[in-house]
């Protein structure tokens, strides 16, 4: 039985959001777009608490919708949990049988909504969980008593793991994490006897050893004469803890540094301490979960920013322990690299949009087996960061990147400020696959096309995804065959002609050649993209007012989009 | 580690069973009660790291909380792994999880009162008139109709056939189908439709049942004998045709609900749908030897008894015939007064332990009127379905009319009851008008107009000020609200004794049932209940309070079922009563005299000490011969009426 489906209104900044979720989920999103409130509000779902009576909100978790907005006319907060069952799970109906809903085709459900608003009659914040029927009705009963809401809490336990892993406190005597850990074994009573009168030896042989203590320890039995203490020889000097569960509940971890010297944990860098504390925590999971828990506990893992402090080849391999959690596991992360690794079908892309928060997941559906190979190659694996833009600049080639770059940079705009990336599809991945993802992910989109056949052929594509937008707005062709003629034909003629091998310039038919004839006249050898660059150089040089209108157009039109994308 | 020394072979066997389906033939008396308990209370006990639960399926509420109490104290940790409940508790359970498959919400209530199942009746008749169907007189009395229908779950399709007449087949047909409509369509349910809809769930859902049998590997079943045809098939469901292991105690010698759709045939058809095991308990712990032959030699008489059946053994072997007696008086009053006589001689403080017992609800009065009259405080035991004292019917009403703001029949019992209270007159007519014009609410409508009332005394005007309104209606803090009413009540300075203040039948006796109902209720679900779950399992228990300490209770053989008594006396041993009338027209051997053959072998079999049978002469002026059942038991007539 997993968490399917989580809906949250009215919380802090969401209004309605509802999230469908695997067995892994990543949340992707820029900042202010909720990733954090949805892990918080399964968090308050699903923590353990004393009772039904009472409110675990805050004043602030209520949704105020503007600057006079006010949490006592706030609008209710709901969470609204559902789970299925993949296979029959027996024993999890057999324990939460009384609010198990079963569907046409057999597969057991359980729903778990969470409510608070503030109440007048009461004049106090109120909350109440409630499991529900099939109808979205509170179903009444056993059901709805206290003992089976810790019940169903002791079976699905959320774990925050927020993106600061503080080891000192995770691997402290009070972590739950690690707490278990320290008491989980007992001894047998005379193998404890002896390993105290050891420690007692050592003790005393360290003190003597020392030597150093011995003024201060006699002047302290004259505490005896002052105030009610025990009788005898009163004062001892500890180097060492007297009593085992004493030593337990200290006992830390040490980790080799890369000069060999053992350091305690919490003495390495955030990196690994972070890292120590996943670890930890998995293994926590793994073996103290069932008898701290329930035996049929399975965790709900939110995490958030796994990659914090990680060197990029490090969050690459994060991935994989990630996956290798046990229980369902819920990410938030900002990292492009971490994002390569993920399926995409994992990927949940939360967005604000007129205010609201919206999530966009992909529908694995649209795509072939084929347009997911090339996304892997061209965006996952290695431009994860794509991912992150609100829109796309889509481009044939290298040429058509260097020269809106530069030419943004000219006229004084940041394409990377408003999220705009530059996408070259390129001939071999056709521009097919991320129309389909940027589609699926809500990601804006601005195609520039070639002004010759392919270009005509890739317009076409491209006006089948304009979900309702006008061609105009999204889709430009260049007036010339391509970029390096159009720039060629824009007043840098002599540019290009500047490359043309002099040996060879019986290859341009007379002195006047078209735009075209000179840009296929340039040796073979030639970069065109570094023409491109010199061309935008000598276009710097002259100032804004240089940048041609088609140009300028091109780039306040893909602007405009990621704008409308906040 | 369950104690099991104090079994007998045969209960051992049954307890520590772990083969498929097991029938448990258990006699008066033989123990089956804690066959059932221990049977629970060891499945449980040995599965100590599962999850599943045990279902234990009774059919009284007394029953399932007895078992309840028993298996409590067996069973530590994981006894809410077991669940003791009535067949009528368990569908309403299933109903309310489940239920939105039927178009029910988890929030339905159940109609206890035939007044409110006519009124549904009325609303169907005219709902059908509408559609052009007009039902005339007819439709107006067809409950009991629908009730048959109900019981022996008849499905839309095979109505008609259960009728000669065409025509009244197609009515019926129609009015049932429209009957559930209302129903369900309000949100509501009577005991007959509970089983009904069950049935139709589980059918229409399999998936549901399937659920049920996952969670339920054991299902255990007392007094099977009593199942209707309704309640068979739910079982057979929820079982899921054999998947879940059933382990089921009946007596095919204590049927006597043959009336209510029970049957012989039923439980033959159990053992050949399921294949089942059998274990006898002959062994009967409770009836001396004497009264034990009586009842083998008279059930003997029943023809059709499974061959294999054994005759009943008595383990108290050491009582002499002296426990039997057996007089013979002129009238049914000179039958009265000896009785009241005898018990008299008896020792005050063992009153209690003697029962009159009786087939008609007639006899059993005059038993009362005469008991009463000589000074011995005697209790007439009736099943009832609502509590009668104005109190608490008006304690109810209000709980009720404070889960369904807008019902009009619990607004007329508020505003009745209230007058037996405090002798204020409401019209339900004014407090509905209000209500209408200000959001419908008619319990804060009765409050509204209530405290308009110059003649309201100070204490019912802060009660309805404080509790009515500020608990009940605003908070829906239904606890403290029955609390403040039972002060409230209390309280009131009146200038004469109402008459249900009286305290062996009155207000503190239905106030200590309510609070133990209550209690029995919350053990059951184990953990705070909402009101309207409250409401719906109150409505499925009966409001029977127990008789007063010391008072002779006085039954129906009945009522008497499942229960023991150290004197039994059991009256009106005559042709035409015990057999009844219907009966002998029936003829000698026809279903209804061996049931009432059975109503005879369950009311000795109740009897601990001694079995006293006596007999008249005379009843209504009508003179009456001998009961056929007492030469059938070999009770010699020899020793008549002791006065002559």
């Amino acid at each position: 039985m997993r968490l399917r489906t989580v809906r949250i209104q009215n919380f802090r900044g969401i209004t309605d959001l509802e999230l469908h979720l695997d067995d892994t989920t990543v949340l992707i999103g820029e900042n202010n777009t909720g990733k954090t409130t949805v892990l918080q509000a399964l968090r308050y779902a699903l923590d353990r608490l004393r009772s039904r009576r009472g409110c675990t909100f805050s004043e602030f978790d209520y949704h105020l919708a503007d600057a006079n907005s006010d949490p006592v006319t706030a609008p209710e907060i709901a969470i609204t949990l559902a789970f299925a069952e993949g296979a029959p799970d027996t024993e999890f109906r057999r324990a939460m049988n009384e609010a198990i809903i079963v569907d046409n085709e057999g597969r057991a459900h359980l729903q778990l909504r969470v409510r608070s608003s503030y109440d007048p009659k009461m004049g106090d914040f109120s909350q109440s969980w409630e499991f529900l029927n099939a109808e979205g009705e509170p179903l009444v009963g056993r059901a709805a008593s206290d003992e089976f809401l810790r019940m169903f809490q002791r079976t699905r336990p959320i774990f925050y793991l927020s993106a600061l892993r503080d080891a000192a406190k995770e691997f402290g005597q009070k972590s739950q994490f690690w707490a278990p850990f320290l008491k989980g074994m007992p001894l047998a009573s005379d193998r404890k006897e002896d390993l105290e009168a050891a420690l007692c030896e050592l003790n005393k042989k360290i003190i003597a050893a020392h030597g150093g203590f011995d003024g201060i320890r006699d002047r302290l039995q004259e505490l005896q004469k002052l105030v009610a203490v025990g009788s005898g020889n009163v004062v001892s000097v500890d180097a060492l803890p007297a009593r085992l569960f004493d030593v337990l509940g200290r006992a830390q971890v040490g980790i080799a540094s890369p000069t060999d010297a053992r350091l305690p944990v919490e003495q390495h860098g955030e990196g690994t301490q972070s890292l120590a504390v996943l670890l930890l925590f998995d293994t926590f999971v793994r073996t103290r979960l069932s008898s701290t828990y329930d035996r049929l506990a399975t965790p709900l893992i939110a995490l958030e920013e796994p990659e914090a402090h990680l060197h990029p080849c490090a969050v690459r391999s994060m991935w994989r322990l990630v996956e290798s959690l046990q229980g369902q596991r819920i990410i938030a992360t900002h990292s492009g690299d971490l994002v390569a690794e993920v399926p995409l079908s994992a990927l949940r892309r939360l967005q604000r949009r007129n205010g609201a928060v919206v999530a966009h997941q992909p529908d694995m559906s649209h795509f072939t087996e084929e347009d997911l190979r090339k996304l892997s190659y061209h965006v996952s694996q290695t431009r994860g960061e794509l991912l992150f833009a609100r829109a796309w600049l889509l481009v044939e080639g290298e040429t058509d990147v260097c020269v809106l770059t530069e030419a943004a940079r000219i006229l004084g705009l940041s394409l990377t400020d408003l999220g705009v990336r530059c996408v070259p599809f390129q001939a071999t991945a056709g521009v097919e696959p991320f129309l389909k993802l940027a589609v699926q992910l809500g990601i804006a989109w601005f195609g520039l096309v070639d002004g010759d056949a392919k270009g005509e052929y890739y317009h076409k594509v491209m006006s089948r995804y304009l979900l309702g937008s006008s061609e105009a707005d999204r889709i430009a062709t260049i007036p010339e065959q391509n970029m390096d003629v159009y720039l060629c034909s824009s007043g840098y003629h002599y540019v290009y002609a500047r490359h043309l091998d002099p040996q060879k310039s019986c290859t341009v038919a007379n002195d006047a050649p078209t735009p075209e004839q000179l840009v296929k006249a340039l040796p073979n050898k030639t970069s065109k993209p570094a023409i491109a660059l010199e061309v935008m150089m000598e276009m710097a040089q002259k100032g804004k007012k240089a940048v041609p209108q088609f140009i300028s157009d091109v780039l306040e039109k893909a602007l405009a989009l990621a704008k409308e994308a906040t | 580690m369950l104690d099991l020394s104090d079994l007998n072979a045969n209960q051992r066997r049954a307890v520590e069973w772990r083969g498929s389906h097991l029938l448990v033939l258990a006699g008066p008396g033989s123990g089956k009660t804690k066959v059932l308990t221990l049977r629970v209370a060891k499945l449980i006990a040995d599965s100590a790291d599962e999850y599943f639960r045990v279902l234990g399926l009774t059919f009284t509420v007394k029953a399932a909380t007895e078992m309840r109490e028993r298996v409590d104290g067996l069973v530590g940790e994981g006894r809410e792994r077991a669940l003791l409940t009535t067949f009528h508790s368990f569908c309403a359970d299933l109903l309310r999880q489940h239920g939105s498959h039927v178009g029910l919400r988890p929030d339905f209530a159940i109609l206890t009162q035939d007044a409110d199942r006519e009124a549904v009746l009325h609303d169907a008749v005219a709902k059908l008139a509408e559609t052009g169907l007009d039902t005339g007189d007819k439709g107006h009395r067809m409950l009991p109709v629908i009730d048959r229908l109900f019981a022996d779950c008849v499905q839309d399709d095979d109505v008609a056939a259960q009728f000669q007449d065409h025509e009244t087949g197609a009515l019926a047909g129609a009015l049932f189908a429209e009957y559930r409509r209302q129903l369900v369509s309000n949100n509501r349910l009577d005991f007959a439709s509970l089983l009904y809809l069950t049935d139709q769930l589980l059918r229409e859902r399999p998936q549901v049942g399937q659920h049920v049998q996952m969670v339920y590997p054991f299902i255990c079943v007392d007094e099977f004998q009593d199942t209707n045809l309704a309640q068979y098939r739910v079982l057979v469901e929820l079982s899921g045709r054999g998947s879940s292991t059933l382990f089921v105690v009946a007596d095919d010698d204590q049927i006597i609900y043959q009336w209510n759709g029970a049957s012989p045939e039923r439980l033959e058809q159990l053992r050949t749908d399921f294949g089942m095991d059998v274990v006898q308990l002959p062994e009967s712990y409770r009836c001396p030897g004497p009264v034990i032959e009586l009842a083998n030699n008279l059930i003997g008489h029943n023809l059709g008894r499974p061959r294999d059946k054994e005759r009943l053994l008595p383990v108290k072997v050491n009582d002499s015939w002296e426990c039997i007696r057996c007089f013979r008086f002129r009238t049914a009053r000179a039958e009265a007064e000896w009785i009241a006589e005898d018990i008299l001689k008896q020792p005050t403080s063992e009153h209690g332990e003697c029962v009159v017992l009786g087939r008609t609800r007639k006899l059993l009065q005059e038993a009362v009127d005469v008991l009463d009259s000589r000074g011995v405080p005697a209790h007439l035991v009736e099943r009832k379905t609502e509590f009668d004292t104005a109190p608490m019917r008006w304690l109810h009403a209000a709980l009720r009319l404070a889960n369904a703001r807008h019902d009009r029949e619990q607004l007329r019992r508020l505003c009745k009851s209230f007058h037996g209270i405090a002798a204020i007159d409401m019209r339900v007519e004014d407090v509905a008008t209000d209500a209408d014009t200000d959001g419908g609410d008619y319990l804060r409508a009765w409050c509204d107009r209530a405290l308009e009332r110059h003649e309201l005394d100070s204490q019912t005007r802060d009660f309805v000020l404080k509790s009515v309104l500020g608990r009940l209606v605003d908070h829906m803090d239904y606890e403290a609200f029955v609390r403040e009413a039972f002060t409230w009540v209390e309280g009131l300075e009146r200038a004469e004794r109402a008459p249900w203040e009286d305290a062996q039948s009155g207000y503190p006796a239905e106030k200590e049932l309510w609070l133990q109902l209550t209690q029995d209720i919350q053990t059951k679900l184990r953990g705070q209940l909402s009101l309207n779950v409250l409401l719906q399992e109150m409505d499925l228990a009966p409001k029977t309070p127990p008789p007063p300490p010391g008072a002779v209770p006085c039954m129906t053989v009945h009522g008497a079922k499942g229960l023991e008594f150290r004197h039994v006396y059991l009256c009106g041993l005559v042709e035409d009563v015990l057999p009844s009338y219907q009966s002998r027209k029936r003829g000698d051997s026809s279903r209804e005299m061996q049931e009432e053959r059975r109503n005879c072998f369950v009311a000795i079999t109740r009897a601990i000490d001694t079995l006293t049978l006596t007999f008249a002469d005379e009843y209504s002026r009508w003179s009456k011969q001998p009961s056929r059942f007492l030469s059938e038991m070999g009770v010699r007539l020899e020793s008549e009426d002791p006065e002559a």
